[in-house]
Order: C-alpha cells, then structure tokens, then sequence
C-alpha cells in the first residue's frame, strides 16, 4: 500500500481517535452550567451608550429660552463660551485587516459646546455638536 | 449554527447563546485534546484536561480581544492547563508522564508517536494537519480559513506529510 495513503489513514485514525464524543460535550455543557457565566465588555458599553445619550438629553434640556426664526444671531463675543467634553469610548469591535491582521476598531465621541447670548433679543443660545472619530489598534496575535 | 464562523458563535455565546458553545466545543475538541495529550501522554489525563479548557475558556471568553482568533486562544489555554497538571503531578498523569515517557499500552504508544510527531512539525504544517486531519475540514474550507489559495494548501499539506514520514521512518530505525 502507498506510504503516503497509510500515513493519512493513520492522521485520519488518530484525528478520529481525538474527536469529541456526545458525551464529552454533555460533561463540558453541565460543568459550565454550574459555573458563572462570562463577563463581557458589552454591558459597560451598553451603561456608557446610555450615560452619552442621557448627557445629551440634559444639555438639550438645557436651553429654556425659544429660538427665532429667519434672523441671523447677534453674537455678544463677551459671552461666547466654548468647551467640549472629553473623548469617551462608545463602542469597540475586532476587525481584520488586509493581510489577516488582527485590529480593534475604538469609536469615541465628545460633545462640543457654544454657549452664547444674543443682546438684541435678550436670548441665550447654546449649539451642542457631537463629534465622532474611529481608532484602529492592531493587535500582536497569538 | 455548524456552518457559523468562530466570531460569529464567540459573539452569540457572549449574548447568552449557551448552544453556541457547543459547536466550538465539537469543532475544537480533537485539537485540544492533541495539544494535551501530546503533554501529558495520557489518554485519561487529558480528557481530564480537554474539560478544563473547555470550561476555562468559557469563563474566560469576555476577554478574548479577537473573537476570530478563537481556535489559537484555546490551544494556548490547552497548553497552559497540560502544564500546569504536569507541574501539579496530578492523579491521573503518571509519573513516567512527568518525565516524558509513553504510557505502555501498544496501539496508544503508536498514536502518540504519530501525535508527537505532527506536534514538531513546523507551525504552519502542523496547523494544516490539525485542520484536515483533526478539526475535519476539506482543503477548500482551510484554504477559506487560513486565507491561502487551495493549491498552496495542497502543496504544504504533502510537505507535512513528507515530513512526518520522514521521522517516522527514522523512529522505527
């Protein structure tokens, strides 16, 4: 018989040999069952989704005086106020790259602020604009 | 589900899909017990071991940073635990296991040679093999898994096993 032939009916027989019968996959199931359950990174991303979106809600809330139509805005430059929040995570994801490179792609997110008074009409203003950018990490694999 | 890639199911065991660990279980077991039995040179032993890694795994699966890369992650866990109850000397991992000698037994001392040899082959034969030969997938698929054309796959996989029968050959000499 060809050597080679009898070399893959021996991997075969020994790759038989190793498969998992339908007991051994019961014995693993019942074991984790009786385990904790694994953690994930998916409910702190869920909780920070919510905290944004709920930061967002206030800051909107935030502005209590009616905006008008049509006429430009008068800027008083002695009460434009600027600032931004910080970069926060909102989601990451694993990516592959060309070549089969393992990566993380990180989505973060901050909130910009202008916050002005207009003296024609007596009226505040504020603009919140969300900005967005992604990361990619490549990862050493294993 | 049996069709689903690796992500795919690490991702639905993560979202509570318990049946989902399953499938890498069936899919990955053959490997597993390789790697820990190549250790550990008892058949039992790494039984015994081939669960903790299962078990370890899913515990453990929330830190898996690349879902894709599964397969890899859990023959590191494989090898880690066969260490670890070779360093414990276990009940069950004999003493000449410790040292590393094969158990005596006729048809399992062939096996394991056969099985230590396919774990010295060159990483990325070795990898080939335990696709084909243990984790049961055509040329086409490990050509899809590994990103290689099938001809390339075809050409590595018969210098595994001309490799292996070169050694083996030198080891019934």
């Amino acid at each position: 018989m060809n050597s080679d032939h009898r070399l893959r009916q021996d991997l075969q027989r020994l790759g038989h040999s190793l498969s998992p019968d339908t007991n051994f996959v019961d014995r693993v199931m019942r074991r984790i069952d009786r385990g904790p359950q694994p953690a994930t990174c998916r409910r702190w991303t869920i909780s920070v989704g919510v905290s944004l979106a709920a930061s967002f809600l206030l800051a909107l809330g935030w502005i209590a005086f009616p905006r008008h139509q049509g006429e430009p805005d008068t800027i008083d430059p002695a009460t434009l106020v600027r600032s931004s929040s910080e970069w926060q995570t909102v989601s990451q994801r694993p990516i592959t790259l060309e070549g089969d490179v393992p990566a993380r792609e990180v989505s973060r997110q901050r909130f910009e602020h202008v916050v002005w008074t207009d003296p024609q009409r007596h009226a505040t203003f504020e603009r919140v604009v969300p900005r967005e950018k992604a990361t990619l990490i490549t990862l050493e694999s294993y | 589900m049996q069709t689903l890639s690796d992500q795919d199911l690490v991702n639905a065991v993560l979202s509570g899909n318990r049946n989902a660990f399953a499938v890498l279980v069936r899919r990955y077991t053959a490997a597993v017990r390789a790697v820990a039995r190549h250790i550990v040179r008892n058949h039992h032993a790494s039984e015994d071991i081939a669960q903790e890694t299962f078990v370890a795994a899913y515990r453990q699966l929330g830190e898996l940073r690349v879902a894709c890369l599964f397969g890899r992650w859990i023959l590191q866990i494989a090898r880690h635990e066969a260490l670890r109850a070779l360093r414990a000397n276990r009940p069950g991992v004999p003493l000449e296991a410790a040292a590393g000698i094969a158990s005596p037994a006729a048809d399992e001392a062939d096996t394991d040679y056969l099985l230590a040899e396919v774990m010295r082959l060159p990483e990325r034969e070795r990898r080939l093999i335990m696709l084909r030969y243990f984790e049961g997938h055509s040329v086409e698929e490990i050509a899809r898994i590994t990103s290689r054309p099938p001809g390339t796959v075809t050409k590595q996989l018969s210098r595994g096993y001309a490799r292996l029968r070169q050694r083996l050959a030198e080891v019934l000499i």
